[in-house]
């Protein structure tokens, strides 16, 4: 848990402070996003964090205990920061730069190594190729992603983040915030984040903090947020379309409609009939062993039978465009609907077809949220 | 032109010549590590916190840096011994004083420029680098060995190489304090042969294979030390 109380940081020479007066409370294993415009003190309040600046004045505690009171090294030790400018060290390799704290830790060379490359993995880069490079030959955003993989490395109880994500595509971001979604239900860290972007805040957090000129404007759960902003301030930060920035707050799960699976062994004219029973325009077809094999359109089994084709249920299914899972956000979705042109995605998940999203099904589950 | 070559004598006096580059190389390298460790120190000690270090360390370099070295061998030469109990001064001048008084001239000359460039490439290092070691635990004397100096060393060689052949050649003033290196040599033989030309000769082209070596041998040096760091493929 991390607790700021009052906490006010003045840089010398400068009469406004950077951060003022700032008093909240992030619980154990939860993701506090800060978000505000540039210069509002986001950075200099993450350092508070790690006593890399002192406060001017106010008292911060982490896990119960007040941080001044603590060897920094030690403090530092147990929290992981990734740095907004990254700041991996050019002169070491990958390897090196992720090995720092475990290295500074005396673990055995045998763990580093194995830790190293699980963290690459993690972070999805393939060890083989990228542990024994060095930074420069890295892209922006892969360096990004060794900048996480390095303040993860010791596994501290605490992340603070800066702006991780900042430097990667669009497609890229959101795989790896999926992924790191999924690393923290298992992990459960307290992790400061600071973003830019207001969809990712609402995507990521727990809870989220608003601030404005070092001070703090709303701290709420993304729901509040969107469905009850502070102020007018808050209002713009979220952006006219609040219903759509929603998208980020609901899973697959939520607007998932139930799909006919048929046996690919089943002649043609009984799918057709099982299907009008259903009432379904389209199904999924599973092979013998149960897997998903691909969907088929009513249309295309109608059309097959009235020109008696050869054919089997199976060569008539396609592999569908857009494949997602159970818990991909439904503005993912539907971005990815957009760009493959498809009205439809549907969901699979350890080989089984689990169900399908329509246009219609993302609609009315986001208006019966509101 | 009545004057007629005898680059024989050269080969004749071949023993003070050798002598003579013996004690140069000897005088040279003794000085290049002590003003290479001692610029260090004071070039780092100029970037520390504490207002009192930078002030010792900036008063050191800028007094060394702006008196001319001959009078600075001078002053360790003939003016420290009077200052010294006589026992002391008896035990130096039994002990090749000459030497040790150009090796101390010549460091401490030397390492004011040094510190100039330790600090001005410990300055021109990215300081998000330091807040990353920091940030991750390193203690501030780690954040320095690790990862600031490695990175600094590149930028910092190429002015101290310049500094290292500087103080070769600026070994040869110690002959003005009766150390009988290269220079000192060469015009012992033209004092005695009467054949200058060919003892300067000899002399600059021994100076030149000398620089030559040091900066081949720290062209390797520096690309070890660039290891990751060359400039990115655009
Ligand atoms: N070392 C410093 N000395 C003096 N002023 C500083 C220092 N660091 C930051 N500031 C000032 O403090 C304010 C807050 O800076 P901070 O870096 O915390 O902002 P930020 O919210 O992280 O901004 P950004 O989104 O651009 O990263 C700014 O006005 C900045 O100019
Ligand atoms: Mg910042």
């Amino acid at each position: 848990m991390i607790e700021l109380q009052s906490v006010t940081k003045k840089y010398p020479g400068s009469d406004i402070p950077a951060v003022n007066n700032l008093s909240f409370e992030i619980p154990e294993g939860e993701i506090c996003i800060l978000v505000g415009p540039s210069g509002c003190g986001k950075t200099t309040t993450m350092k508070m964090i790690n006593r890399l600046i002192v406060p001017t004045s106010g008292k911060i505690k982490v896990n119960g205990t007040d941080i001044s009171t603590v060897n920094p090294i030690e403090l530092r030790r147990n929290i992981g920061y990734v740095i907004q400018e990254i700041g991996l060290f050019p002169h070491m390799t990958i390897r090196e730069n992720i090995a720092i704290v475990p290295t500074e830790l005396k673990w055995p060379k045998k763990k580093i190594n194995q830790r190293v490359e699980e963290l690459l993995d993690l972070v999805g880069l393939d060890p083989a190729i990228y542990a024994d490079r060095y930074p420069r030959d890295l892209s922006g955003g892969q360096r990004q992603r060794v900048g996480v993989a390095r303040a993860m490395a010791a596994d501290p109880p605490v992340m603070l983040m800066d702006e991780p994500f900042g430097a990667l595509d669009p497609i890229n971001r959101s795989r790896i915030q999926n992924e790191f979604l999924r690393i923290q239900e298992k992990v459960r860290k307290t992790i400061v984040f600071v973003t830019h972007d207001i969809d990712e805040a609402i995507k990521m957090g727990d809870r989220i903090a608003v601030m404005r000129q070092g001070s703090l404007v709303q701290y709420a759960s993304p729901g509040e947020i969107l469905s009850d902003p502070a102020d007018e301030f808050v209002e713009n930060l979220v952006g006219k379309n609040r219903t759509i920035k929603r998208l980020n707050l609901l899973k697959v799960e939520e607007a998932m409609e139930d799909i006919l699976i048929l046996d690919s062994t089943i002649s043609l004219a009984d799918a057709a009939s099982a299907m009008d029973k259903a009432g379904a325009d389209i199904a999924a077809v599973k092979d013998s062993q149960g897997r998903f094999q691909g969907v088929v359109p009513k249309k295309r089994i109608r059309r097959a039978l009235a020109r008696s084709w050869q054919t089997t249920l199976s060569e008539l299914a396609d592999e569908p465009d857009v494949v997602v899972d159970l818990d991909t956000t439904l503005h993912d979705v539907l971005s990815e609907m957009m760009q493959a042109g498809e009205a439809a995605a549907f969901v699979v998940e350890a080989n089984q077809c689990r169900g399908m999203l329509t246009l219609g099904s993302i609609v009315e589950t986001v208006s019966n949220n509101e | 032109m009545d004057y007629e070559f005898n680059w024989l004598v050269l080969w004749e006096y071949r023993d003070l010549l050798l002598e003579g580059l013996v004690l140069t190389i000897k005088l040279s390298a003794i000085s290049i590590v002590l003003s290479t460790i001692v610029g260090t120190i004071f070039g780092i000690m100029r970037l520390s916190k504490s207002l009192i270090i930078r002030l010792i360390a900036s008063s050191y370099v800028e007094f060394f840096l702006n008196t001319p070295l001959i009078i600075q061998l001078f002053f360790w030469y003939f003016a420290l011994p009077m200052a010294l109990p006589g026992w002391l001064q008896s035990w130096l001048w039994a002990h090749n004083y000459e030497f040790i008084a150009s090796v101390i001239g010549l460091t401490i000359y030397t390492s004011t420029f040094i510190a100039e460039a330790v600090r001005a490439g410990i300055q021109s290092i990215d300081k998000g680098q330091r807040e990353a070691a920091l940030a991750s635990g390193l203690t501030g004397f780690q954040t320095l060995w690790y990862v600031i100096l490695p990175q600094a060393i590149r930028i910092v060689i190429p002015p101290v190489v310049n500094q290292f052949l500087n103080l070769t050649k600026n070994s040869s003033l110690a002959m003005t304090i009766a150390v009988p290196e290269l220079t000192y040599q060469a015009q012992a033989i033209e004092s005695l042969t009467f054949r200058g030309f060919e003892a300067f000769t000899a002399a600059t082209l021994i100076y030149i294979c000398l620089t030559l070596t040091i900066s081949l041998v720290m062209g390797k040096v520096e690309r070890w030390a660039a290891k990751g760091q060359r400039p990115m493929a655009a």
